[in-house]
């Protein structure tokens, strides 16, 4: 007889949330998880202080915040929550191999032959719950012989939810028909039915309940859901398989322990990885090297590229940095290098700058993540176009390895107007200036003490400052652009900030760029 | 040519310019009917115009002429020309102006528009060159350069206009200039997409195509760097293409402190935040309207683009004004004058009103009137009234005029109102006239459910082409601006939607007050906060788009699409003009209110009900009049279901006002509205009405006037002002208002909250009255009434009409009760009260309810014999059954009844098992033995497959005979919980009976026992919440009405309490209120100091709900405005489904 294990997570959404960002989920003031949808944002989970305050989940944000003004709300991350259940998922592993999430808020695990290693099925759920509960999880498990009785002892039963062998019929008779993992149209059916607890359908003739309940998917008929909870009929349970990522290993009967070992060892994983990447036509984005130690801990050294790479050398230039800072406690029995994010490369030419196989290769890109990789990505950052009238925000940096770096496609660019000078001064330089009032272009002007007579210009082109960004500072002044030529045929980009007839202070002069 | 009428700008260096010296119109102006592109309102727009010496204003509003009537009576009130125009953006073109010249050419414009709205989906305007060149004649065109045009691509000699800016600096401009290159001849262009073709060439198809009307071509100074090089180029195009270049200003906003509330509306419309916009938003603050001096500076060189403003100005003489309006000839038959036709149906309808002969004040009366109309020339529209009315008879739909002419004794013998003139004296005069050139104003209400069929009958009999519904600019108010400025301003969904979340009535439109936003867990000192709330207060009445009117028609003689552009409604079969009724009252044209009423379809099936089972065939002209019952069951405020009168506010009232005669209802209906509320007349009446205070007539000093000047005006309300008119008399006769300063009044009082006039007038009428002697007290409430009225305002004749049909619905349930409920339940939804205590309140006043049964229950509710003695019992319909459809049940009530069993109605009548269901979950089965547990039992059995049709008629069963299961036995308080969610009534209990022990035991008394308890005692009560309000004119308190199983008791909550109590009174569904009672004559309250939530008691109702887990499922709640009703609050209501797990449905709450 199989025995199997349901863990049930209530407050997954927001426990998940508050291991991640404790100060995103504070027990104290009342928080709802929101997801929008067509009818509206809707609540999707909340914490004890909202639901202690009245607040459900299901409904309408604005309908709670009308009752509940101090409600605070968060988007919910669906996507984060199953990654995390799964992680948790595979943590489970250590009470038995064949073990999944089951649905949004549980576990399932397979303890058959299992328990007397924890001294017993008891003992092993005390050690799980309070595994779990020290990770700040509130968690309700259930034992039984199928993951149908498990599945509605720990969500419906007063704990301890542990049914014995043979004793799954008789526990799971008093729980409500809901725990029999039906569509909730199905359930309500059976309720208007009278038929509210899982113990009446023992009594039904089989055929009515089943001309009743007949269903094209088999899995939400009652009869089968009855039937599965009760072992009569078998329910297959797809254990959770390893993502399937690329991924090269070895192992050794004798740890590993010394650093030049292991980094010949990665040089080796690495060559085999990219051989297999190579093959598939795909270069890595992001790899993983995962040293398992003999104490039974494990130890990942992540690194990112900003483009497919399947060259084991820049691979390894890139472990080795981190390899060395690594503790390998009492050695390392088990290597593993994953390709985690992988992407299409195809083959392409490269040369300039980057020495590589006694050739010499051109891709900035090479550069740029090894600088990123010794400096760290804040260090290394390149110019982007940003959608801005003003000039010197008209540009942003970014880091080097963030995801603007390819969008190239995206880059906004004024609708008209005459040309930018390619050269901007950091800041601008105060000139002096002979012009024509109220907005004639300057006729002379004096910068870095260098007297200049314009002979050409073109202007003015009037920028206000960006309101929405001085709403809490300190206002600036509209800014009158002219591009002039002097005698020698040199090009300026100068402004006047303010204006002569509007404001109190005099206006300034600045010269911000310089035309070729 | 013009002959100049300005000097050219010698040296123009100075300043701002010199107004004096040089001349300019503005032409090309977006205003805020250009949605979310406009930054300013058309009143500012021609306000500033006028300010800065304009000699003209051209608003050109993209595709659409919906601003140019405002902007035309904007412009004759300050005094300044309106150019009428209009931006045509094209699909196969660059953009043009279109300014018409004449009378004509301003019908081919209107035509232009429609030809592109009505092919095109609501709110969008399809056209095309071809389009523009049909419709050219008279037009003056000007041509507009897109925005992404690059100047540089244009071959520009160096123009001799081209001065330079200062002495021997030399634009970069002139550098671009090539003189060898050729031009592309122009190719043809279909109405295929549009090929890529560059602007020169577009000018020169535009050019020839357009021949001899003549086209300019624009150039705006926008300071964007190289304006002034693409001036030149424009100049340079505009010769080579001989199109005139004329200077525009491209205005957005009338002054520059509106920019960011332009970048605002751009980010609306682009759907982006302000930090995202980018290069969709413009640079500077410069798109304003700019002075005639500074434009000279900015065109320098090219006086003659600003002097060709002038010439167009001076050549587009067309103005509104001229649009005369002619009545629709339609109702008249030929060879006969209207007014001699209008004669004829009157003295005809005399011989039908007044069979006994007609009374002498009437037949004078009728004299009169009709001198009048003659006079005024209002025949046709009476006729046309009344050709409507005519037609609605004809097909047997109940309707009523009302409206200042409505109440005429020429409309109650032409059959449009059912008010007696007899009875009623309201004088005619009053409301039409002379001096007064306004249009009469009639609305019809007619049966709801059967309206679409006398909008058709209109559409069909004056066609698309000279019918329309007239517009409703739908505009920002406080929660929708909060909401779209909050998102572009980049605030989180979460603080926007706590923003808008604040705004509970929308009617004070003022900013948000401070304590609300700390309410909502935010910051008001926030700077960027402040900034949103300033922005968010300047779009407010801003308009955001045009929706068509409830049931305003407009009829013209000409085709309609000549006077106004006509488009298509998100509505099928519906087109609408882009004017509002304001609008069109402006312009003076014609317009007939078709209006759907719920209590016409009630008042219609009562009749039939009456006719039917009694015999007596009633009409709302002939029921008994001044009935004693009828005033005494309204005196004791038994109103439930009662046009008008049902309303908490309105049973509170009737036993204070207690109504006796026809014109207390007048008075009745008047009374509880903002107008009288606000201006604080209606304690002053009700004391005086009592006798506790003298009938007191204000009097001016006597150097001033007669001492009863007031009396005339206020003599039948005992001095004081309730009625609309009266309040527009009193500015007349005790403030010395002209007939100008009267008509400034009305209109403020419809628009004041757009434009603000009314603080001047307020100021003048108060400080007159006060002159000629009044106290300043009593002109200051006279003048607040006149602004409550400004939002709900309620004519004497209105009143009458609504009066009637109090007064016959009354009559209805207090002499057929069983038949007033039937026939509230077939109208539904409509009025205050939800089915429950319709049928409730029915019961109480002896009739039989008898539940919806399958083999019983028609699609309506009807009456059938019950007991020994034959009285009429109320048969539920199946329509009462939630989420039942009308064809289904109509194939089972068609399948020749009675059915045997639940096989036998499957096989027989061919429904659908789903519809089985709802009827098994609604208990209809009882006829059959069947509770709805073991329907639902049988009717699962049925299977999953349609029945096939060779086995329909068959005897044989498809399956044979099965095991007796006895299911659990469903208790009453399940059966109770369960009719609620499928009926929203029980006829079996009240799910607070269940309870009453519980409640015992916590010494909760039930609310009937409150009529007999003392004023001031403290009680407890316990009950389902069935409304929950929070009336504008109360500020901050909410009133709740709960019901037990004895009744209802009415609550008032303060908002102390509130405040602490806050969950529990938005949310309870079964409440305990702890609290004092205060009595008020016959009227009860209980003062609530605590109040608890006690909905989870609901849930122990259910068989086994104690100490299970019941998951509970969310009802989806629709928002809908009532359309049975002449108010319109938005209420929620629950869609509920069968399956839902709620207990009671919510309940209504009125905001």
């Amino acid at each position: 007889m199989r025995r199997i294990v349901s863990v049930w997570f209530p407050l997954w959404q927001i426990e998940r949330l508050r291991r991640a960002a404790p100060a995103a989920a504070p027990d104290d003031t009342a928080l709802a998880l929101v997801e929008s949808g067509s009818h509206g944002i809707r609540i999707t989970a909340v914490n004890a202080k909202a639901a202690a305050d009245g607040v459900r989940v299901g409904q309408a944000l604005a309908d709670a915040r009308a009752a509940l003004p101090a409600l605070a709300s968060r988007p919910a991350e669906p996507h984060c929550d199953r990654a995390a259940l799964l992680k948790l998922a595979r943590w489970c592993g250590r009470y038995g191999p064949n073990r999944n999430v089951d649905g949004p808020d549980g576990i399932w695990i397979d303890i058959t032959g299992v328990a007397h290693l924890y001294g017993g099925e008891e003992r092993l759920l005390e050690d799980l719950s309070s595994r779990l509960s020290d990770f700040g999880l509130t968690a309700r498990v259930g034992l039984s012989d199928t993951l149908g009785a498990a599945h509605a002892l720990a969500r419906f039963a007063v704990p301890p939810a542990l049914a014995l062998s043979g004793e799954a019929e008789a526990r799971i008779a008093p729980l409500p028909v809901e725990a029999l993992r039906l569509t909730p149209e199905t359930a309500s059916l059976l309720k208007r039915l009278g038929l509210r607890r899982i113990g009446q359908l023992y009594r039904l003739p089989r055929a009515a309940l089943q001309r009743r309940f007949r269903s094209s998917a088999i899995a939400e008929a009652v009869l089968a859901r009855l039937d599965q909870a009760l072992g009569a009929k078998s329910e297959p349970c797809r254990p959770l398989t390893e993502p399937p990522a690329l991924f090269v290993q070895r192992s050794w009967p004798d740890p590993l322990i010394s650093a030049e070992t292991l980094e010949a060892e990665t040089a080796q994983l690495a060559t085999e990885l990219c051989a297999v990447l190579d093959a598939r036509g795909l270069g890595a984005r992001r790899i993983c090297l995962s040293l398992y130690r003999a104490d039974g801990t494990v130890a990942d050294v992540s690194t990112g590229m900003s483009f497919p790479c399947r060259e084991p050398e820049h691979l390894m230039a890139l472990l080795k940095e981190k390899l060395g800072a690594l503790d390998v406690g009492f050695g390392v029995d088990v290597l593993v290098l994953a390709a985690e994010h992988v992407e299409r490369k195809d083959v392409h030419q490269t040369v300039l700058g980057h020495h590589l196989n006694g050739s010499v290769h051109a891709d900035p890109a090479l550069l740029v993540d090894r600088l990123t990789n010794r400096l760290g990505s804040a260090r290394v950052s390149r110019l982007n176009a940003r959608a801005s009238h003003i000039p010197e925000r008209a540009e942003v940096r970014t880091p080097a390895l963030s995801e603007c770096f390819r969008k190239k496609e995206a880059t906004p660019s004024r609708r008209s107007g005459p040309p930018r000078p390619p050269f901007l001064l950091t800041a601008p330089e105060p000139i002096r200036v002979i012009a024509d009032i109220p907005e004639g272009p300057p006729a002379r002007f004096t910068w870095r003490r260098v007297d200049h007579r314009v002979v050409r210009a073109q202007g003015p082109e009037r920028l206000a400052p960006e309101w929405w960004r001085e709403i809490k500072t300190e206002k600036s002044r509209t800014r009158d652009y002219y591009r002039i030529e002097d005698e020698g045929g040199a090009g300026y980009w100068v402004f006047r900030e303010g204006f002569y007839d509007r404001d109190e202070a005099p206006p300034r002069w600045f010269v911000h760029g310089l035309f070729g | 040519m013009i002959v100049m009428k300005h000097r050219r700008a010698g040296s123009c260096t100075g300043f701002s310019g010199d107004s004096a010296v040089v001349a300019y119109a503005e032409l090309q102006v977006t205003t805020n009917f250009s949605f979310l592109r406009g930054g300013a309102h058309v009143e500012e727009l021609v306000a500033q115009a006028k300010v800065l010496g304009l000699v003209a204003l051209a608003v050109t509003d993209r595709n659409t002429l919906a601003g140019i009537v405002r902007a035309h009576t904007a412009a004759k009130e300050v005094g300044l020309k309106l150019i009428v125009g209009v931006r045509l953006d094209l699909e196969d073109a660059p953009s043009l102006l279109c300014f018409p010249r004449d009378r004509k050419a301003y019908g081919r414009l209107c035509r232009l528009l429609s030809v592109g709205q009505l092919r095109a989906q609501k709110g969008e305007c399809t056209l095309f060159l071809d389009d523009v060149v049909q419709h050219a004649e008279g037009q003056i065109f000007v041509a507009l350069a897109p925005g992404d045009w690059d100047w540089r691509t244009v071959n520009v000699a160096p123009a001799q206009h081209d001065a330079p800016c200062a002495a021997e600096i030399i634009p970069f401009a002139s550098r671009q200039g090539l003189h060898d290159q050729t031009y592309k001849q122009p190719k043809p262009v279909g109405h295929e997409p549009q090929r890529k073709i560059g602007f020169e060439a577009h000018l020169h198809r535009m050019k020839a195509a357009l021949k001899s009307t003549p086209i300019y071509l624009a150039a705006s100074h926008i300071y964007c760097g190289d304006d002034r090089a693409r001036i030149a180029a424009l100049a340079t195009l505009a010769e080579y293409c001989a199109m005139p270049l004329v200077a525009v200003g491209d205005v957005l906003y009338h002054t520059p402190d509106r920019r960011s509330l332009q970048d605002v509306l751009c980010c609306i419309r682009e759907g982006t935040t302000i930090a995202e916009a980018g290069f969709s938003l413009e640079a500077n603050a410069e798109r304003h309207l700019k002075r005639a001096g500074e434009m000279a500076r900015l065109f320098k060189g090219y006086e003659p683009a600003l002097a060709r403003t002038l010439e167009i100005a001076e050549a587009c003489r067309f103005s509104l004004d001229e649009l005369v309006y002619e009545y629709p000839a339609e109702p008249t038959p030929p060879g006969k004058s209207p007014q001699s036709h209008l004669e004829d149906l009157t003295w005809e309808g005399v011989r039908w009103r007044f069979p006994k002969g007609i009374p002498d004040k009437v037949h004078a009366t009728l004299t009169r009137e009709l001198a009048l109309i003659d006079q005024l020339h209002y025949a046709p529209y009476f006729l046309t009234v009344h050709d409507i009315v005519n037609f609605a008879r004809s097909r047997n739909i109940l309707c009523q005029g009302r409206g200042s002419a409505a109440n005429s004794a020429v409309c109650y013998c032409l059959g449009i109102t059912a008010v007696n003139p007899a009875e009623i004296d309201l004088l005619f005069e009053r409301f039409i006239s002379p001096e007064r050139k306004e249009p009469p104003d009639i609305d019809v209400d007619f049966e709801h459910e059967r309206r679409e069929e006398v909008i058709q009958y209109i559409y069909a009999r004056y066609g698309r082409d000279r019918a329309g519904l007239t517009a409703t600019v739908i505009c920002y108010r406080a929660r929708s601006a909060v909401r779209d400025v909050g998102k572009a301003m980049g605030l989180s969904e979460d603080t926007v939607s706590a923003l808008a979340g604040m705004v509970w009535g929308t009617r004070s439109g003022g900013v948000l007050p401070e304590k609300h936003v700390r309410e909502a867990g935010l910051d008001p000192a926030d700077p960027l906060l402040a900034t949103v709330l300033e922005l968010t207060q300047e779009l407010m009445g801003f308009p955001r788009h045009l929706s068509q009117h409830v049931g305003g028609f407009v009829l013209t003689r000409g085709p309609l699409v000549e006077v106004v552009p006509v488009g298509n409604a998100a509505m099928e079969d519906r087109t609408f003009i882009e004017w509002d009724k304001d609008d069109i009252a402006a312009l003076g044209l014609l317009k007939v209110d078709v209006l759907g009423l719920g209590m016409l379809s009630c008042v219609h099936r009562a009749f039939d009900l009456i006719d039917t089972h009694y015999g007596r065939a009633l009409t709302l002209a002939n029921v008994p009049r001044e009935d004693v019952d009828v005033y005494d069951m309204l005196c004791a405020a038994d109103s439930i279901g009662v046009f008008q009168v049902e309303s908490r506010a309105q049973m509170n009232m009737l036993p204070r006002l207690r109504p006796r005669t026809f014109y207390d209802l007048v008075i009745e209906v008047a009374i509880v509205r903002p107008g009288p509320i606000q201006g604080d007349m209606v304690h002053p009446y009700l004391r005086r009405r009592s006798g506790v205070e003298r009938e007191h007539y204000p009097s001016p000093r006597p150097e001033h006037g007669p001492a009863d000047e007031l009396k005339d005006i206020l003599g039948k309300t005992k001095g004081v002002p309730l009625f609309q008119e009266q309040a527009m008399r009193i500015a007349m006769v005790a403030a010395r208002f002209s007939d100008a300063d009267v008509n400034e009044l009305r209109k403020a009082m419809a628009t004041f909250r757009r434009r603000g006039t009314i603080g001047r007038l307020e100021k003048k009428m108060v400080s007159s009255m006060v002159a000629r002697g009044y106290s300043e007290e009593f002109s200051q409430r006279c003048f607040n009434q006149i602004k409550g009225f400004g939002e709900y305002g309620f004519p004497e004749s209105h009143a009458a009409s609504f009066a009637l049909l109090v007064y016959v619905s009354a009559w209805i349930k207090c002499h057929y009760p069983a038949v007033f409920a039937a026939a509230l339940l077939n109208s539904q939804p409509m009025g205050f009260y939800a089915p429950a205590q319709i049928v409730r309140d029915a019961r109480e006043h002896g009739v039989k309810a008898l539940s919806a049964d399958v083999n019983l229950s028609e699609w309506d509710s009807t009456l059938e014999p019950s007991g020994s003695d034959g009285s009429l019992a109320l048969r539920l319909g199946l329509r009462q059954i939630d989420g039942l459809h009308v064809d289904e049940a109509n194939r089972l009530c068609a399948a020749g009844r009675p059915f045997c069993d639940v096989h036998d109605l499957w096989m027989r009548a061919g429904v659908k098992l789903s519809t089985l269901e709802k009827l098994a979950a609604a208990d209809a089965f009882r006829s059959m033995k069947l509770d709805r547990r073991q329907a639902l039992w049988e009717v699962k059995a049925l299977g999953a497959a349609e029945p096939l049709p060779l086995f329909t008629w068959s005897e044989t069963r498809e399956i044979g005979p099965e095991p007796n299961v006895a299911l659990p036995a469903m208790s009453l308080s399940e059966h109770v919980v369960n009719d609620y969610q499928t009926l929203k009534l029980s006829l079996k209990a009240h799910p607070i009976s269940f309870l009453r022990e519980k409640l015992n035991a916590r010494g909760v008394r039930v609310c009937d026992e409150l009529r007999n308890t003392k004023d001031g005692a403290f009680v407890s009560i316990a009950g389902v919440v069935l409304v929950r309000q929070r009336p504008g004119s109360a500020k901050g308190v909410v009133f709740m009405t709960i019901e037990d199983e004895t009744g209802v008791a009415n609550t008032v909550v303060w908002p102390k309490t509130l405040e602490r109590f806050r969950k529990v009174v938005m949310r309870a569904r079964l409440i305990i209120i702890h609290g004092h009672i205060q009595r008020h004559e016959d009227i009860v309250h209980v003062v609530s100091e605590r109040l608890e939530d006690r909905s989870d008691w609901l849930e122990l109702l259910s068989d086994h709900a104690a100490g299970m887990k019941v998951p509970i499922a969310n009802a989806d709640e629709v928002l809908r405005p009532d359309p049975g009703s002449a108010r319109s609050p938005i209420h929620t209501r629950l869609a509920g489904h069968p399956c839902k797990e709620h207990v009671i449905p919510k309940s209504r709450d009125f905001h």
